[in-house]
């Protein structure tokens, strides 16, 4: 059975596709989102490509390679201090050789099950304009470009390039309320290649680093209900979970919304510690925390501040 | 010898102070307003210190200072769901120095992740907390963009906060659409100082 998965998984994108196909094709923006989740599940590649935030701009190399239904994957830093992340199944382990640290997520697997259908890309348009933008030219490939502009304060708008060919996310722009670019990256060169499996192993050495776990939890007895009672229209909650995390003594609640395209965390811990009280941003992404009925409660999320401050205020506790 | 409430002060603007004691001094900030004066100064030179004030420094900065702060967006929007009491304006002021102290000392540095560690506790920012959203279009307090050291960062909060962001962006990366590959956004992080 599981040498069929592969095919199995092909043939279900190729069918996604064509479902889209069959209705607006091509010059439909929904056949290229489509398209463009297809790729991000399916294509092998390598790439090098620029990241920028603010004034901050890295260079990243990516080795992609799908195998067997998994994704396996190594990122790693081509400027500043060495960082990589490798992406192996189910598991995501980040390593910081400055830092002699390495961070290993193990919760990859439960996230396949929800990944976005071409039910929830229809939804998207409730709450944004979808709409074609021309073409265009990224890492000397040609590009199909969407724009996807919010109806609302309450999300960020969007510009995507999508590889004709692949439909694969070439270049994105997430842009303020006001148009203004908040953060990007761009493709500057990308092989669709055979990948080999050697090129998604780690080049460094971490043996002997201090080890953070990221691990899920059962949920524990005699918790109580916490509900967001002030959502902005379209989003809704995506997952519940139970975490031992890095920094924090108790097992954290972590609640995540969405619209399908921006997302809120909302993480509760009743082990206070030093309280957070207030707020950080940090280029798109923007965190607020206050202690409520003691509990820390801490929301982050790439959305307008207002929208994460909102899911926070409308936060209720039920023992 | 102390004045009143030295200690609590003290704690505040090293981001120490507990909630049950912060609640305390700005009760007590209402009734006293050498107190509540002392505050705003301190304030000041803290900001002066960590290179948040504009280049000129006018006359009655601190009385604009701490109106700005009474109509920062972060005071009201925490102050309205926990509290029950409608405090007077000059309080509103205090309470909004309160939480722009507690915000500038836990201001975050989202990635890289130990980089407190490896430093001795001392930790670079990327970009400072946004305390002063209301504040910068009156031209009263402006935000440094640069890079800055918080020396009297909290590491404990600051590594919280980072695995926060880190699981964040990581699992919103599978249910969502993908704007940026996974994984990006953390490995593009480190290279501020």
């Amino acid at each position: 059975m599981i040498r069929w998965l592969p095919r199995i998984l092909l043939g279900s994108l190729t069918l996604s596709t064509a479902l889209f196909a069959a209705g607006g094709g091509q010059d439909d923006p929904r056949y290229w989102l489509q398209r463009m989740v297809d790729a991000a599940r399916s294509v092998s590649f390598s790439g090098d490509l620029v990241y920028v935030q603010g004034p901050q701009l890295d260079a990243l190399h990516i080795v992609r390679l799908h195998d067997g239904g998994e994704q396996h994957e190594r990122l790693y830093s081509l400027s500043g201090p060495d960082r990589e992340i490798l992406r192996d199944g189910r598991q995501v382990t980040r390593i910081f050789p400055a830092d002699q640290a390495v961070m290993v997520d193990q919760s990859e697997g439960r996230r396949r099950l929800t990944d976005l259908t071409s039910d929830q890309i229809t939804h998207l348009e409730s709450w944004y304009s979808v709409s074609l933008d021309g073409e265009d030219r990224i890492a000397d490939r040609p590009a199909v470009r969407v724009e996807i502009e919010p109806r609302d304060e309450h999300r960020y708008g969007y510009k995507l390039w999508l590889d004709r060919d692949s439909g694969l996310l070439l270049r994105s722009q997430m842009k303020s309320l006001d148009g203004d670019v908040l953060e990007q990256f761009m493709y500057v060169e990308i092989r669709f290649n055979e990948i080999d499996r050697k090129a998604v192993a780690s080049s460094v050495n971490h043996e002997g680093f201090r080890y953070l776990g990221v691990e899920s939890e059962t949920r524990p007895p005699r918790s109580g209900e916490w509900t967001a009672n002030d959502l902005p229209a379209g989003f809704r909650l995506l997952s519940e979970g139970w975490w031992r995390m890095p920094g924090v003594k108790d097992i954290v609640r972590h609640q995540m919304y969405g619209d399908g395209l921006g997302s809120v965390s909302v993480y509760i811990a009743s082990d206070i510690g030093k309280p957070f009280h207030g707020q950080s941003s940090h280029g798109a992404m923007h965190v607020v925390g206050h202690v409520i009925d003691d509990h820390q409660v801490t929301v982050v999320g790439d959305v307008p501040l207002g929208t994460v401050k909102r899911i926070l205020k409308g936060l209720e506790y039920r023992h | 010898m102390n004045r009143p409430y030295d200690e609590q002060v003290s704690a505040l603007l090293d981001g120490e102070l507990p909630a049950a004691e912060l609640k305390l001094l700005l009760r007590q900030a209402q009734r006293d307003q050498m107190l509540g004066a002392r505050l705003s100064r301190y304030v000041l030179i803290r900001d002066a210190l960590h290179r948040n004030l504009p280049r000129v420094v006018e006359d009655g900065l601190a009385d604009r200072v701490a109106n700005a702060l009474a109509a920062e967006p972060v005071h009201e929007i925490m102050r309205r769901p926990f509290s029950t009491v409608q405090p007077r304006r000059w309080v509103q002021s205090i309470g909004g120095l309160a939480i722009a102290a507690s915000v500038s000392m836990a201001a975050v540095v989202l990635w890289p992740v130990q980089q407190s560690v490896q430093d001795g506790g001392q930790t670079s920012v990327v970009q400072t907390a946004d305390v002063n959203a209301g504040s910068s279009a009156s031209g009263v307090q402006t935000v440094a963009s640069e890079n800055i050291r918080w020396d009297r960062l909290d590491p404990d909060v600051q590594a919280r906060l980072n695995g926060y962001a880190i699981t964040h962006d990581e699992q919103s990366a599978g249910r969502q659409v993908g704007i940026v590959p996974r994984h990006v956004r953390i490995t593009g992080q480190g290279t501020d100082q």
